[in-house]
């Protein structure tokens, strides 16, 4: 798919990724000591592939989500996008740049936060940490004053600014993480679970900031998470992979019409008796209580269930909906729904 | 560093990781006055054992003086060694660096713009700077009361020479232990390896007996080798072991020594990141 933006615009991209795949070869061992001394003088390798044929490209600006289950090659893809690691073969374009020549010039204009792995230094206050990157990435004084006024008011942690980090809680760490990353003004920022291990609230609010932030500043932004909430609030576009290999890329709101073959259908009964054995037929039951029935009917059967139940008995409410997305990529991933 | 050169956005960003990280690490200068006070303390084992050396010599009616130094000179060189492995010796530099390689912390430095060698140089630089600090305050009464065994008085050009040595002691200490942390690239345990090498290091650099005292056999070897300048080299200056007019060769070398370890880590580095980025991180 090219990229687009939401008012279905073509976008020049930002980001060109053409059949990308990385093959690591680890070393097979066998058990136990014997294993490990026959390992020495006869090493058998495996191949596993992490990504495999990967293409995608994502348009100045936008906000992706990058959706897989663990161990499907999100992050070794995001980890070649930031120059990290070299692929085994494909190209990747990175605002021009091949992303692991490692240029100083490419490595100004993106930023990769990575959930949990910190570049805050534990014994001084956060603030050392923010200089730091300041003069690492050549911020000049004027911008750096803006970026830090702008960012601790919206994330709230200006009165945090001077605490020793090791003091701070996780979700404090996580807003200066941010911090730290978007000081120089990224035009690509590569997100890599950033909301892992937070609480509710902190989850909210880093989502609000992201979602603010590429809003305003139209910064490109690719993200990976494992909680849906995160994608369902960020993200019109997911790419999803599994396996290593691309098997979806689109609308969020199309993943569901793609993977789920069925809707459900919700029914409250007059007389407050739910007929069950007779229910059977139109569908497979997955809920009820009191009047209510839940039923999941195949998608093209949905139109002629209904008519049913209007007709057969005495009902008080229908309502037709999708299966929740989060149950439909819990599917996808474990490979139970078909294209 | 000047003020000018600190203008420079190159020394500019690596003064800020070497303030910064000063900064960092007197949070803990504490244990660096422990550390200053207490590493004497093998000291007093080394006298006792070389004064019951020189004592059955005396006896035996050997001669008075090892390979031209005597008890006295014995202690100055172990008291001198204590302020040439205060400059060579970086603790923890290999497991650090072995272990953000093989925890894939390396990350964090690979996509931001600046280089992970002269991050470490600057990380350990603050190290020295704090240890420093704390070292001119708890060295100089340790000194004193030694005041007995030093015997010569260095001239203006050794002085030079020794802080010249200094220098090359912490370049080549730097940079070995930067090239032997990098060898984690390859070899996921390497623990004991590096307890192998530091052992070797060790014995190389003259910490364990000056290395006028080997065999006559191997003295060509340990003149060649690097290690001197880690330990045994400085000292000599200092105790004016070391003629004057051979200072400058005797440093050049030194120097040499650096440029030589230099280009060994930039290829290490450049294979061993080219082996990382290919099997993960």
């Amino acid at each position: 798919m090219s990229a687009t933006s939401t008012k279905g615009r073509p976008l020049p991209p930002i980001i060109d990724v053409q059949d990308l795949s990385k093959i690591y070869r680890t070393q097979k061992r066998l058990p136990g000591i014997g294993g490990a001394i026959q390992g020495l003088f006869n090493r058998q390798f495996t191949e596993v592939r992490a990504v495999d044929g990967v293409s995608f490209s994502i348009g100045e600006g936008e906000l992706v989500g990058f959706l897989g289950p663990n161990g499907a090659g999100k992050t070794t893809t995001l980890k070649m996008l930031a120059g990290i690691l070299y692929p085994t073969t494909g190209t990747v374009q990175v605002m021009g740049f091949t992303p692991w020549e490692r240029k100083n010039e490419y490595r100004r204009q993106f930023a990769l936060v990575m959930g949990q792995k910190n570049q805050l230094w534990w014994d001084l206050p956060a603030q050392e940490s923010l200089y730091l990157n300041k003069e690492i990435y050549g911020v000049p004084d004027a911008e750096y004053q803006e970026v830090m006024d702008e960012m601790t008011e919206l994330l709230q942690v200006k009165k945090l600014m001077g605490i020793m980090v090791r003091e701070l809680s996780l979700g404090e760490r996580m807003k200066f993480e941010l911090i730290a990353s978007l000081l120089h003004r990224p035009r690509v920022l590569f997100l890599d679970e950033p909301t892992i291990g937070l609480d509710v609230v902190a989850q909210k609010n880093i989502r609000e900031f992201i979602k603010d932030y590429n809003r305003r500043t139209k910064t490109t932004i690719l993200l990976t998470s494992h909680y849906m909430n995160d994608i369902q609030a960020l993200c019109d576009r997911v790419v999803v992979i599994n396996h290593g290999k691309k098997i979806f890329d689109g609308r969020l709101d199309d993943v569901v019409e793609k993977f789920s073959q069925s809707k459900l259908v919700t029914v409250s009964f007059k007389d407050g008796l739910v007929p069950l054995e007779k229910l059977g037929s139109l569908g497979e039951v997955v809920g009820q209580s009191g009047a209510k029935a839940v039923l999941r009917v195949a998608r093209d059967k949905v139109k002629q269930a209904s008519n049913e139940l209007l007709n057969q008995f005495d009902v008080d409410d229908i309502n037709i909906e999708e299966v929740p997305i989060e149950e439909v990529i819990e599917k996808v991933f474990a490979g139970t729904a078909h294209e | 560093m000047s003020e000018a050169l600190a203008k420079k956005p190159f020394f500019h960003k690596y003064w800020t990781i070497l303030a910064t990280r000063t900064q960092e690490d007197m949070a803990y200068r504490a244990n660096y006055v422990f550390g200053a006070v207490f590493r004497f303390l093998p000291l007093v084992t080394t006298i006792f054992l070389w004064w019951a050396i020189y004592q059955s010599r005396q006896q035996s009616g050997s001669p008075l003086s090892i390979r031209g130094m005597s008890f006295e000179d014995m202690i100055a060189y172990y008291a001198y060694m204590y302020i040439a492995r205060g400059f060579s010796s970086i603790p923890g530099t290999m497991n650090d660096i072995s272990k953000d390689i093989k925890d894939g912390l390396l990350n964090r430095y690979l996509i931001r713009p600046m280089d992970y060698f002269w991050y470490q140089v600057c990380y350990r630089l603050a190290h020295k700077i704090v240890f420093w600090n704390v070292a001119l305050f708890t060295f100089p009464p340790i000194f004193f009361l030694m005041r007995q065994f030093f015997t010569h008085v260095p001239s203006v050009w050794e002085l030079l020479g020794f802080v010249a040595s200094l220098v090359i002691a912490f370049a080549i200490g730097m940079i070995f232990t930067f090239s032997i942390g990098l060898l984690a690239f390859w070899f996921l345990e390497i623990s004991t390896f590096l307890f192998v090498i530091m052992m070797i290091e060790f014995f190389l650099s003259g910490h364990l007996i000056p290395l006028n005292l080997m065999p006559a056999s191997m003295q060509p070897f340990l003149n060649a080798s690097p290690f001197g300048y880690e330990g045994y080299w400085p000292c000599m200056i200092l105790m004016g072991k070391v003629p004057v007019d051979q200072l400058p060769r005797l440093l050049g070398i030194g120097v040499l020594w650096v440029f030589v370890f230099y280009g060994v880590s930039r290829v290490l580095w450049k294979m061993g990141l080219k082996r990382y980025s290919a099997v993960g991180g």
